[in-house]
């Protein structure tokens, strides 16, 4: 009887502890010269933001690329790529880093650790780029070609969208705030400042030489408090505001102003923080030269929930993201400049931003 | 018959299925009552209460019931890392969809909606019944997936007693536990304390970095202390009066993802709760009586801070407080020989407090809420008994739809074939934070509505003291609507809807069987759970399995002990697990897991003390796993026990 069961008793657990592992992911080589990169975003704390890849020469879209490719994830909230040569950076925010990436192969080449919560990286020249972050009250500079941090430009508030104009980066105070500052690359240092409508999120400069900064207005209950959300037009060399183009609903929520190649028109998303369904949500189109909102969007969102934007710099093609549930795959839809579906597909969870590699 | 017992364990190898728990299914809702005339057997109404063995509680005296109910009970306990929060999944349900009373108060966090199961230690519980499916509603509403009742008792008959147990574990884990009690014939007190504390720094693999370096876990650390303390009065064979008092509070690090490489972020969330109920039983031939009241306070504070260049930012800094005032009335008559009527008023209120002081923002809400439950149970013949309830809820002075159920038990063969059946319907309230959320809560959600049912055949065989054989199949379905669902609006908005319907089937099948030989005994339980819980869509096509939810699960315990000696082994099997609206076997799904328990102990009389030295291994094969996606978990460890009683 002891002996049975101990031999029974070994079988069993033998059984028992048999297989159950992760499969090997599906290891690939990539080399790839044109298309677009999107990055999903992933849900905050599940880690799994990804990297997907549309070839414009092919119209195929490949998701899950950096996994593919490396074997590990992206990490927790991948937010933005930039792209320099064949060389791409992502900031994964919640993540604390910011990974190169061949724009090829998708293969990791390093990582800059130890950041708070990096969100945009602004390249200056082949030795110098910035990286805004949402907690830090700095904004690091770093070279590109070493991934070394050289410096810190002492904000004194968390820093969101950049843009480049001659020896000067613009970067707006989006989290809680509602100042866009001006940086002189030369020094690093703010040597000035101006105050918008709350939460600017983001920023253009147009043909004219413009900068335009899209404000959200924030929410209500924010500490900072609910303003309406504007565009304002500001003379970038004299930091004036030309003018301020205020959204007639303050529960109204646009954001990702872009530009398109020529630079004569902008274009943004608008929604309701609440859903609310009072005014028409969707994408927007507005030339730099008027100072009226368009009555009507531009791309209507109808019965899809716009995440985010891109606009190719060369084709002027316009993808929009929708998110879904942000528990599944979200679809991307591409669109003429005049505005025409040309076609949709699915990429992961969560589509952010859209990096645009040319040849 | 010894080949017998051999044999009966090598047919549970071949079937691989399940478990177990079937021991002594009573409705067991009183405490301690003396010369209380017991008509008919309650189990017959009982569809699927399963009391968990006192053998599995004494087992996991250490442990929280996450850890016992996560090896041995049909449901899935999910858990980013050992000692943090830990929710459940009953018959494909949510967290909140459990309901959970310890004498005779509800402790879901009114907040929340769910209990944090790593947080109630099984040292200060004596009885664990498992309430699944439309039988939840015995206990009242709101168990979607069901109930799980505690009780913590005293020990009669016990003039003076006491007992201490040290742990030493991995990680520089350390628990002791300590109790003492006693008393007359009419008067006892019990006094239960633990602590527990682990730097909880275990070493695991990244593979979510690009290094695959093995690395410590970082601020995972916890520590938990609790007090427990009772007295009971029973004046005479009628009456007992017990005054119950749960004090506890913890301290948990909470560790970051497996991918940060940050700069640095400091997470931590202190819980503290007090839990206090007062019973007052009376029995008296065919009446029997039980008042109750009590109250619990909850604070849960949650603190986030990220390093920056510039010094540490507090991004999140939440305090909230949640009261709690319950009031129960049951009584129960036995009309006749063949009817039973029984009777539940209950009134209770909550109370919710919380604000983030880093942004100033929080609310406040307070929730009342009413019902009476009558119930009548019908004993037909001596093999066939029926019971059917209605309730009828009141919520801040809105009549929430009537909660009917009904069940049935038939024995097919006498003592040895069972049928038994249950349906009803039942409702699920939206939680405070679902409510009054800042931003996002939606003050015009409904309850939840759920139509569920079950039916099962229970099997029993034994040959005289010496084996038995329980077996248990019961299949279930669940149709859940107006089912709550944190969705975006637009941009960056989350707020909760009634959105869904979902569809819940599913099988539990359960194995126990015994062999007293000689100087050995031996206890084999398995169990396999299968559920399907899925959406539906406008057209009721099916959609995706819920996310976290596994399709199978199986657990199997193996007790053997001779003379002094004697070894308990667990495992669990956990499937595939997505954690996407997609049903797709892909890097958004978790691969399944086994886990192995092993523990090797020797109780010896000593001094005229009880010793009890055990040592036991945890994760066998070192198996690498998640229980949430890229959240790390221990491999092999240790742990070493001794328990002294007098």
């Amino acid at each position: 009887m002891n002996k049975n069961l101990v031999i029974l008793l070994f079988a069993f657990v033998l059984l028992l502890s048999l297989g159950c592992e992760r499969e090997d992911p599906e290891f690939r080589t990539f080399s790839k010269s044109t298309g677009v990169f999107i990055i999903n975003e992933g849900n905050f704390t599940y880690g799994n933001a990804s990297l997907s890849f549309l070839d414009l020469t092919t119209g195929e879209i490949d998701n899950q690329v950096f996994y593919k490719a490396n074997g590990f994830p992206l990490g927790d909230v991948a937010f933005s790529m930039t792209i320099s040569d064949s060389m791409a950076f992502i900031s994964i925010n919640n993540s604390g880093k910011i990974f190169s990436v061949n724009t090829r192969t998708f293969k990791h080449q390093g990582t800059i650790a130890g950041l708070s919560s990096p969100r945009y990286i602004q390249l200056i020249s082949k030795t110098k780029a910035y990286i805004s972050d949402l907690y830090s009250t700095s904004i690091l500079v770093f070279d590109p070609g070493s991934l070394q941090i050289t410096d810190t430009i002492e904000t004194g508030r968390s820093t969101e969208q950049m843009v480049v104009w001659n020896d000067y980066v613009f970067a707006t105070c989006w989290s809680f705030g509602n100042e866009v500052l001006k940086i002189n690359t030369l020094t690093n240092q703010v040597e000035d400042s101006i105050r918008v409508n709350n939460q600017p999120n983001s920023m253009v400069i147009d043909k004219n030489n413009n900068l335009w900064v899209l404000s959200d207005g924030g929410y209500e209950g924010s500490p900072l408090g609910v303003d309406y959300p504007a565009l304002t037009v500001i003379d970038p060399d004299k930091m004036d505001v030309l003018t301020t183009v205020l959204f007639p609903n303050i529960s109204g929520s646009p954001n990702n102003l872009l530009i398109n190649g020529s630079r004569d028109s902008i274009f943004f998303l608008y929604g309701s923080w609440t859903g609310e369904t009072d005014f028409d949500s969707g994408a927007y189109r507005m030339s730099v030269n008027s100072n009226e909102l368009p009555d009507d969007p531009f791309i209507p969102e109808k019965n899809r929930l716009y995440y985010r934007m891109g606009i190719d710099p060369v084709y002027s093609t316009i993808y929009i993201s929708d998110a879904l549930d942000y528990m599944q795959k979200g679809f991307v839809f591409r669109f003429t400049p005049d505005g025409a579906l040309i076609d949709s597909m699915r990429a992961d969870r969560i589509p952010g931003f859209f990096a645009f590699m040319t040849e | 018959m010894k080949l017998a017992a051999v044999h009966i364990i090598a047919i549970f190898i071949l079937f691989g299925s399940g478990i177990p728990l079937h021991a002594q299914e009573k409705l067991n809702d009183t405490l301690r009552i003396k010369a209380v005339s017991i008509r008919g057997n309650l189990s017959m109404t009982s569809a699927n209460i399963r009391q968990v063995d006192s053998l599995e509680i004494q087992n996991n005296q250490g442990g929280s019931l996450a850890d016992l109910l996560a090896k041995n009970a049909p449901v899935f306990i999910k858990t980013a890392a050992p000692g943090s929060l830990a929710t459940i999944s009953m018959r494909g349900t949510l967290a909140s969809h459990t309901q959970v009373s310890w004498n005779g108060i509800r402790i879901n966090s009114p907040m929340l909606g769910q209990v944090d199961f790593s947080l109630i230690p099984i040292f200060f519980t004596d009885q664990i019944q498992i309430l699944s499916g439309p039988v939840s509603t015995l206990k009242g509403s709101g168990g979607l997936g069901g109930h799980i009742d505690l009780a913590s008792h005293g020990k009669w008959g016990e003039a003076f007693y006491g007992s201490l147990t040290n742990t030493i574990g991995s990680f520089k884990t350390y628990r002791i536990l300590a109790e003492a009690g006693g008393g007359g014939s009419s008067f006892q007190t019990r006094v239960r304390l633990f602590h527990e504390q682990s730097e909880n720094d275990f070493p695991f693999l990244n593979t979510a970095n690009g290094l695959f370096n093995r690395v410590k876990q970082q601020n995972a650390d916890f520590s938990k202390k609790g007090l427990m303390v009772q007295a009971f009065y029973q004046p005479n064979a009628k009456h007992l009066i017990g005054i119950h008092a749960w004090l506890q509070s913890s301290n948990r690090s909470l560790p970051p993802i497996m991918s940060y490489e940050g700069i640095g972020r400091n997470e931590y969330q202190n819980d503290s709760q007090i839990r206090i109920s007062a019973n007052w039983q009376f029995a008296s031939g065919a009446f029997n009586s039980k008042l109750n009241s009590g109250i619990t306070v909850d604070r849960l504070d949650y603190y986030l801070a990220h390093q920056t260049g510039g010094g540490l930012l507090v991004n999140y800094q939440t305090e909230s407080i949640s009261q709690s005032i319950f009031n129960n009335y049951q009584g129960s008559l036995y009309l006749s020989e063949k009817h039973k009527l029984k009777v539940h008023i209950h009134g209770n209120y909550h109370k919710v407090e919380i604000i983030d002081q880093k942004s100033g923002s929080g609310y406040n809400a307070d929730r009342g809420e009413v019902g009476i439950q009558v119930m009548m149970e019908q004993f037909w013949t001596r093999q066939f008994k029926t019971y059917a309830l209605i309730q009828q809820d009141w919520i801040q002075k809105s009549q929430i739809p009537l909660i009917p159920s009904i069940g049935l038990a038939y024995q097919f063969i006498p003592n040895l074939l069972e049928l038994k059946a249950s349906a009803g319907r039942n409702f699920h309230l939206p939680t405070l934070n679902d409510l009054y959320w800042i931003p996002g809560g939606n003050p015009d959600l409904l309850p939840e509505e759920g139509y569920l049912a079950d039916i099962g055949l229970h099997a029993m065989l034994s040959a005289d003291s010496i084996w038995r054989l329980e077996a248990e199949i019961t299949g279930f379905a669940s149709y859940i609507d107006y089912w709550i669902l944190w969705k975006p609006g637009e941009f960056r908005y989350w707020s909760p809807q009634n959105l869904n319907t979902v569809l819940i089937k599913g099988f539990e099948t359960s194995i126990h069987t015994s062999v007293q030989l000689n100087k050995i005994e031996a206890k084999l339980r398995a169990n396999y759970t299968l559920t399907h819980t899925n959406q539906l869509d406008s057209e009721n096509n099916t959609l995706a399995q819920l996310i976290y939810i596994p399709i199978h699960k199986a657990t199997v315990f193996l007790h053997l002990a001779r003379n002094a000696y004697y070894l308990n082994y667990s495992y669990t099997y956990t499937s595939e697990r997505f954690t996407s609206t997609e049903e797709e076997f892909s890097l958004h799904s978790l691969p399944a897991f086994s886990l192995h328990q092993i523990s090797l102990g020797r109780k010896q009389a000593l001094l005229g003390l009880n010793t009890d030295l055990h040592f036991q291994i945890n994760n066998l094969f070192n198996a690498d796993y998640q229980s949430i996606l890229w959240r790390a978990m221990p491999g092999r460890h240790y742990s070493i026990n001794l328990t002294i009683q007098f």
